[in-house]
């Protein structure tokens, strides 16, 4: 008895340059996952965003609700009869959808949930100031149901490397012009900027590693038992290397296809989209999730469909 | 118990299970200790009024109850707020980090660092934990505006009640005051959509969750959220210098509040499996007193009785944000305004539109408390 992914889905925006921002991406990804799961907008009783770079870099209030609102949620008032759904904001860079799946997962344990949903996606605001982004326009979304048999996620661990905490990091801050502007025309702007300091991926992997295989101990398995391994990270190149430093045949990775590289925080629900696209989740006895990201942070459960 | 039988439509919330599907026991939680950071600044409304741009008339002390705030002082942000608070409610309950399974930062403003640098990754509850030697403890961020430490609060109740943590931390440190310094630079008048950013001031807060051998203790939180109203405050990054603008539509967020709290506290009364009139202090979200009475005194004739007290803490730390309910607690605390059994339930009100209670018994914290603030 455990959590099970009824739905899952990806979107890609159609053009790098603002054309769909985060939340139009999230929505639509939100509602590809709904409707893959056969599921609408009413069954839904808890919705964790945990996509960090958004339209206009809106700080309050939670991405969430703007997401829950579009996605027509839980749209009534109090005082009227209706059933509500929660949803607020999970950021953990791009480990923070798997720890939402696992938030997810504990309201659905206790039944106080039927449904949830997990979204994350990002867009670059203002491509033409903000500094050194390199991810996709994209977003992903998984619908999260209870089954009652063998299938679901198993236990979730998360680590974290601190000592590589500066290797990557995204900050939004006043940027002065470099020249000076005329009256009634702002003198700077807030700009992202995101730094990654060269050795991130490499040490990516190892920590992502390292993790899987301590994961694995604890469950009393090894590598041999994973039948499928399905790696996130923002770098496409770290799922294949994990794969490889844990000595899995070429066929037991999760590969992504080109179209599919360049997600941030949506990379562990794009990977899973992935591999249920292809059917390789359902026919996998023992799949394990690995996800990684900055701090450095990496998430890690097995799936068993 | 409850009048009303019927179960909770709006909101999310696992209070009443004693097991979970699998018919494992669920374990009591109670709240361990409560930890606060207060800058050393204070800053008087009438400073606050004075230094608007325009000639505004608006009597902000007579409208909000708010006679001063605490602001940063340089080398202090949102970070260093989050580590003092955690490290003050570590101290009362004489815990160590390593004692500390999971570490949930719940703060709007993310600053750390350079000024107004906003972190948005790595999360920085990853270099809290490190801050308070908790480097073993789970950690992620949470984002809920005003909600954010009651929304941190629900999921640790969570995850001690299931097993996955046994002590766990909530912690927000809120340099926030920015939005005020940039509002005075475009407040007019009383109907200014910037006004409510004038009430704000800064502050951290912590409170510490664990495993109780109780699981019948009074201890439960559920929240929802009202997205048809998700646009009625907005923050974004300023376009004319650093920090954030807030705008706020306060009529109808008022208006929503208010008719939605009472509504709520039906279902929160009957997941909590109390009458109104066994509240012994409700603390609701601090924006101002004039809203606070109003929203008290509708919930009083809906319910036909009234707690026995509520709680008004803006005159000295006006509205701060997502730490507002826990900075009110541990000034109550620490006057020993609370006796030995006592409930309290904490109300939050916050944009998304989040609505939420946290209920919860006193018990033996009142003893960590001395006249020391």
């Amino acid at each position: 008895m455990a959590t099970i992914i009824e739905g899952v889905a990806s979107v890609k925006a159609k053009n790098r340059l603002r054309t769909e921002g985060a939340l139009k991406l999230s929505v639509k990804a939100g509602q590809a996952a709904l409707e893959r799961a056969g599921r609408g907008p009413s069954d839904v009783g808890l919705l964790v965003n945990a996509g960090l770079y958004r339209d206009d870099n809106l700080g309050e209030p939670a991405m969430a609700a703007l997401i829950q609102e579009d996605l027509g949620i839980a749209l009534g008032n109090l005082p009227l009869n209706g059933s509500g759904a929660f949803s607020f904001d999970l950021a953990n860079g791009a480990v923070g959808a798997l720890n939402s799946i696992a938030v997810v997962s504990g309201f659905l344990e206790t039944g106080a949930i039927d449904v949830g949903l997990v979204v994350a996606g990002d867009s670059d605001p203002d491509p033409m100031f903000n500094k050194n982004i390199e991810f996709t326009n994209m977003a992903g979304a998984a619908v999260l149901g209870w089954d009652d048999s063998e299938a679901g996620f198993g236990e979730f661990i998360f680590r974290t490397f601190s000592e590589f905490e500066p290797l990557f990091e995204a900050r939004l801050e006043w940027s002065k012009h470099a020249v000076p502007t005329p009256p009634l025309v702002p003198s700077g702007k807030n700009v992202i900027t995101v730094t990654e300091i060269p050795g991130y991926v490499e040490q990516s992997i190892e920590c992502a590693y390292q993790t899987a295989m301590d994961y694995l101990s604890a469950q009393g398995l090894t590598a041999a038992d994973v039948d499928l391994l399905i790696a996130a990270h923002p770098d496409p190149r770290v799922a294949d290397a994990v794969g490889q430093r844990m000595g899995l045949a070429w066929d037991r990775i999760n590969h992504l296809d080109e179209s599919s590289h360049g997600a941030h925080t949506a990379a562990p629900l794009v990977a899973l989209e992935s591999a249920v696209a292809k059917g390789r989740l359902l026919r996998a006895d023992t799949a394990l999730v690995v996800a990684a990201g900055s701090g450095i942070t990496v998430g890690a459960c097995l799936y068993r469909p | 118990m409850p009048s009303a039988a019927a179960s909770p439509t709006w909101l999310t919330s696992d209070a009443s299970r004693r097991t979970d599907r699998r018919g494992d026991d669920l374990f009591g939680v109670r709240l361990r200790s409560t930890g606060i950071a207060l800058p050393e600044t204070r800053r008087t409304t009438d400073e606050v009024m004075n230094a608007t741009r325009h000639k505004t008339g608006v009597k902000l002390a007579k409208l909000t109850g708010i006679h001063e705030r605490r602001v940063v002082s340089p080398g202090e942000d949102s970070f260093v707020l989050s580590v003092k608070a955690a490290r003050d409610a570590m101290k009362r309950a004489d815990l160590q980090g390593h004692e500390i399974d999971c570490v949930i930062n719940c703060s709007i403003t993310r600053y750390k660092g350079r000024r107004f640098s906003q972190r948005f990754e790595p999360a920085l509850s990853l270099s809290l934990k490190q801050a308070i030697g908790a480097a073993n403890a789970l950690n992620f961020d949470v984002q809920n505006a005003c909600a954010g430490m009651l929304t941190g609060v629900f999921l640790m109740n969570n995850m001690i009640r299931r097993g996955i943590v046994r002590r766990g931390l909530v912690v927000s440190g809120e340099h926030i005051s920015g939005l005020s310094d940039n509002a005075s630079q475009h407040v007019r008048h009383v109907l200014s959509r910037e006004l409510a950013s004038l009430t704000i001031g800064d502050s951290g807060a912590a409170v510490i969750l664990e495993r109780s051998e109780d699981q019948d203790g009074l201890f439960s939180a559920g929240i929802t959220t009202l997205a048809a109203h998700s646009r009625l405050c907005l923050a974004y990054p300023n376009k004319w210098g650093p920090g954030h603008r807030m705008f706020t539509k306060a009529r109808q967020l008022h208006k929503h509040g208010i008719a939605a709290t009472a509504s709520l506290l039906n279902e929160a009364l009957d997941d909590a499996q109390l009458e109104l009139s066994e509240v012994d202090w409700v603390i609701p979200h601090q924006t101002s007193s004039r809203a606070i009475r109003a929203g008290y005194l509708k919930v009083v004739k809906e319910q036909g009785q009234e707690p026995a007290n509520y709680v008004d803490n803006l005159a000295e730390f006006g509205n701060t944000s997502s730490t507002s309910h826990f900075v009110a607690l541990h000034k109550h605390l620490s006057e020993r305004r609370f006796k030995e059994g006592e409930s309290v339930m904490m109300i939050a009100q916050a944009s998304g539109f989040e609505l939420g209670y946290f209920v919860f018994r006193v018990d033996e914290l009142v003893d960590l408390y001395g006249n020391d603030h």
